[in-house]
C-alpha cells in the first residue's frame, strides 16, 4: 500500500518562512507576555489584558508582513509559483496555501499571548463580550499585516522586500501610536481608553471591509498583467472597502462607554466624594487631593460647584462631574481632568462658549496649583470667572 | 526543407502532437524597454503527430517562450495551439482542463529545500487538482517510474542535481499528463546523469504520454524524438519526422551526428532557409 501524504497545508506549516518566522513570532509572544507586559494598573476583568493583546500587533504585525514577505519571495525564487502557473489552481493558490500557513502561525502566536497575559492578569471583574473583539482585532491586524506581506512581495520582487516592509509597518504603527507612550513596549489603552470598549457594529463592517479590500486585492494580484495594474486594485480595493464602511457608519462613535464590572465604591476628602470602579489604583489620593483643592478654589466664585464626582464608566463621559481618573502612577498629571469634572461642561457649541469652557479649565489648572489664599487674581478676576461660568451654564439662543 | 503545414482551419483534435498556428509573442506587450527589437516568436506555424517531438533550436531562438506558452505559464501575443484536446483558440476544452492534462518540467526546477520528494509530489498533486484518493498511488507510480522508490522521505536539500532532476520529472508526472513538457531538462546534468533521466523520460514514453522536449542539445534528439521542430530566430525553420530531417532512412536509429549536421544546415541557412 503506497505511503500516504501529509496535507500540502500541513506541510507548509512544517518547513521552510513559516515554521521558522512562526517559532519567532511565538518565541517573541512568549517574551513579550511574560516578560514585557505589566499588568500594573490594569482594572480588574477581561478588558485590559485583551487590550494588550491588541496593543503586541506594534511588535506581532511587523514580523507577520516580514514572514509573508519572505514566504512569497522563497516561492518566487524557488521556481514554484512559475510552476503554480501552469496548473489549474495557479499561482494565486500557491501565494495563499503560503500565506495561510504564515497567518495560521502568528494566529497561534497571539494566542500564548492572550493566555499568557489573561493568566498573569487579575480575571475576577466583569466581562463584556464586546472585548472578545480585541483579539478579533488583533488577529484581523496581523492577517491584514501578512497580506500586505505578500502584496508588497509580488510588487516589488527584491531581496529586501521582507525586511522592508516588516520596517515600514512598524514604524506606520509606531507613529501612529500615542506619542507620550510610544516607548513603552506594551501597556494598557493605547487603544481604548479603560471606561471604553469596541463598538462592535463599526468593528464588524470594518472587518466586512477589510475581507472586501482583500478579495479585490487578491483578485487584480491573480490576474496581474502589469504592476500597475495590481497596484490599481489594490488601491481601488482600500478605496472601496473605505467607502463602504464609512458609508454604513458615519457619525458612529468608534467605541462604546464600558460596563463596570462592579457597583462603584466612593471615597470622601473634605467636602469631595469621589465614586470610582473598584480597585482604584494607587492614583486616587493624588486624584482625591486634586479634586479638594479645585473645588475649594471654585467654590469661592461658584456656590453650584459640584462635590460628587463619578469615574467615567459610572457615567457617561459627556455628564457632569463625570472625572476621567489617570491610572497610571508614573505619569505626570496637570490637573486638566480634574478641572473640567469641576467646570460645568457647556450645552451649547459656540465658539465663544467653547472658548469660555477653555479659559476656565485653564484658569482652575493653574489657579489651584498655587498655595490657597496667596493667590494674586483670586481677588481681581472675580468677575472674569462669574462671566465665564454664567456662558458655560446658557443654553443656546 | 521547410515542411511546415499550412493550416487554416481549427484542428479539434491533436491528440498526439500538436498544432501551432502563427504563434507570436512580443515582448513590446511587455513594456520591457530592454528586450524590445525582433518579436521572441514572429509567427510559428507547425504540426507534430507524434508522441515524442523535439523542440531545437539554438539559445535565443524561442524555445522557452514556445514552452512557456504551451505550458500556460504566459500567453501568446497572437496565434493559436492546439494540444491534448485543447485549442487555446476555444473551440476545444477548457483552460482548467488542459491544466489538468499537462506535465511540466521547467528548466531549473527548484523546490523548498525543507521539504521530502514526496511532500514536493504531494504539493505539485494538489496544484494539478490530483483526487484525493489517487494522490498516493499516483506519487508512489512517479517515484518508481523515475527510480526514485528509495527517495521518497528524502529532503529536497540533499540531492544531487541529477536527482533532482528526477524529481522534476516526477512532479510532472504525479497527475499522470497526457502531455508532458520539458524544458532543456538535462542542461547541468552530467553523461551519466543524462543517460539515466532520458531512459526514465523513454519509459514515460512507452506509456503513451506524449512528449515535448525543448533543447538545444541534438543526443538528447537522437535518443529522444520521433519528430523535430527546429526554431531559429523566433521562426519555424524545420517541422518534421526525426529520419527526414536527419536524411536517414525511417525507421533506423539516427545517428546524432546526422541530426548535428541537419541542424547547422538549417541553423546556418537562416530561418527562411
Amino acid at each position: 500500500m503506497p505511503a500516504t501524504s501529509r496535507a500540502p497545508l500541513v506541510v507548509e506549516l512544517g518547513t521552510g518562512a513559516p515554521l521558522i518566522s512562526g517559532s519567532a513570532a511565538v518565541g517573541a509572544a512568549l517574551v513579550l507576555g511574560g516578560v514585557f507586559t505589566s499588568t500594573d494598573g490594569q482594572l480588574p476583568g477581561w478588558a485590559d489584558p485583551l487590550n494588550l493583546v491588541l496593543t503586541a500587533c506594534l511588535y506581532l504585525g511587523p514580523l507577520a508582513a516580514g514572514a509573508a514577505a519572505l514566504q512569497v519571495s522563497l516561492q518566487q525564487a524557488s521556481g514554484i509559483l512559475e510552476l503554480a502557473g501552469t496548473t489549474p489552481r495557479g499561482k494565486a493558490s500557491a501565494i495563499r496555501l503560503g500565506w495561510l500557513a504564515i497567518a495560521s502561525w502568528q494566529s497561534l502566536a497571539l494566542l500564548v499571548l492572550c493566555a499568557l497575559i489573561l493568566v498573569r492578569s487579575d480575571l475576577s471583574g466583569g466581562f463584556s463580550p464586546a472585548m472578545l473583539l480585541l483579539p478579533l482585532q488583533a488577529a484581523l491586524l496581523v492577517s491584514a499585516c501578512t497580506a500586505a506581506g505578500v502584496a508588497v512581495a509580488r510588487l516589488w520582487q527584491h531581496h529586501l522586500a521582507a525586511p522592508a516592509v516588516a520596517v515600514a509597518l512598524f514604524a506606520i504603527l509606531y507613529l501612529t501610536s500615542d506619542p507620550a507612550d510610544r516607548l513603552r513596549v506594551i501597556y494598557p489603552e493605547i487603544h481604548y481608553q479603560i471606561y471604553l470598549e469596541p463598538n462592535p457594529g463599526l468593528l464588524s463592517s470594518t472587518a466586512l471591509g477589510l475581507a472586501f479590500a482583500t478579495v479585490v486585492a487578491w483578485t487584480g494580484l491573480a490576474v496581474r498583467r502589469s504592476r500597475l495594474r495590481a497596484l490599481g486594485f489594490v488601491i481601488a480595493g482600500a478605496l472601496l472597502a473605505s467607502s463602504v464602511v464609512t458609508r454604513i457608519h458615519t457619525d458612529e462613535r468608534p467605541v462604546a462607554v464600558r460596563r463596570p464590572p462592579h457597583s462603584a465604591t466612593c471615597y470622601r476628602k473634605h467636602d469631595v466624594r469621589l465614586c470610582t470602579w473598584p480597585f482604584p489604583s494607587r492614583s486616587l489620593e493624588q486624584s482625591l487631593s486634586r479634586l479638594d483643592r479645585m473645588h475649594r478654589v471654585l467654590a469661592m466664585y461658584d456656590d453650584a460647584a459640584p462635590t460628587d464626582f463619578f469615574e467615567v464608566g459610572l457615567v457617561s463621559p459627556e455628564r457632569a462631574a463625570a472625572y476621567d481618573m489617570p491610572r497610571h502612577d508614573d505619569l505626570v498629571q496637570d490637573g486638566t481632568e480634574e478641572a473640567m469634572a469641576l467646570i460645568p461642561v457647556p450645552t451649547c457649541s459656540r465658539l465663544a462658549v467653547t472658548r469660555a469652557y477653555g479659559e476656565l479649565v485653564r484658569w482652575l489648572v493653574v489657579e489651584s496649583s498655587r498655595e490657597l489664599g496667596h493667590s494674586a487674581s483670586a481677588a481681581t478676576s472675580a468677575g472674569w470667572v462669574v462671566q465665564r461660568l454664567s456662558a458655560v451654564r446658557a443654553s443656546c439662543r | 526543407m521547410l515542411t511546415t503545414p499550412a493550416v487554416s482551419k481549427p484542428v479539434d483534435d491533436a491528440e498526439q502532437g500538436f498544432v501551432l498556428r502563427d504563434l507570436t509573442y512580443d515582448y513590446r506587450r511587455l513594456r520591457a524597454p530592454r528586450r524590445r527589437g525582433r518579436p521572441a516568436l514572429g509567427g510559428v506555424s507547425a504540426r507534430a503527430s507524434s508522441s515524442a517531438v523535439a523542440l531545437l533550436g539554438p539559445n535565443g531562438a524561442g524555445k522557452s517562450t514556445l514552452f512557456r506558452i504551451l505550458s500556460t505559464s504566459t500567453s501568446a501575443s497572437g496565434g493559436s495551439f492546439a494540444v491534448a484536446g485543447y485549442d487555446s483558440a476555444g473551440s476545444a476544452g477548457s483552460l482548467a482542463e488542459y491544466r489538468r492534462r499537462i506535465g511540466v518540467v521547467p528548466q531549473r526546477f527548484r523546490a523548498p529545500h525543507g521539504y521530502t520528494c514526496r511532500e514536493v509530489l504531494a504539493y505539485v498533486a494538489w496544484l494539478r487538482q490530483v483526487p484525493r484518493a489517487a494522490v498516493a498511488d499516483n506519487i508512489a507510480e512517479a517515484l518508481v517510474l523515475t527510480g526514485l522508490a528509495e527517495y521518497g522521505e528524502r529532503k529536497i536539500g540533499t540531492l544531487s542535481g541529477g536527482t533532482l532532476q528526477r524529481v522534476a520529472l516526477a512532479q510532472a508526472l504525479v497527475s499522470r499528463p497526457r502531455l508532458l513538457l520539458l524544458d532543456e531538462p538535462t542542461v547541468g546534468l552530467d553523461p551519466a546523469q543524462r543517460e539515466s533521466f532520458l531512459a526514465n523520460l523513454g519509459e514515460v514514453r512507452r506509456r503513451g504520454t506524449t512528449t515535448l522536449l525543448a533543447t538545444h542539445l541534438v543526443e538528447d534528439v537522437a535518443v529522444f524524438a520521433h519528430e523535430v521542430v527546429v526554431l531559429n530566430e523566433g521562426r519555424c525553420a524545420y517541422a518534421g519526422r526525426l529520419a527526414s530531417f536527419a536524411e536517414t532512412a525511417d525507421g533506423q536509429p539516427v545517428p546524432g551526428a546526422a541530426i548535428s549536421a541537419a541542424y547547422q544546415r538549417i541553423i546556418e541557412t537562416g530561418a527562411d532557409g
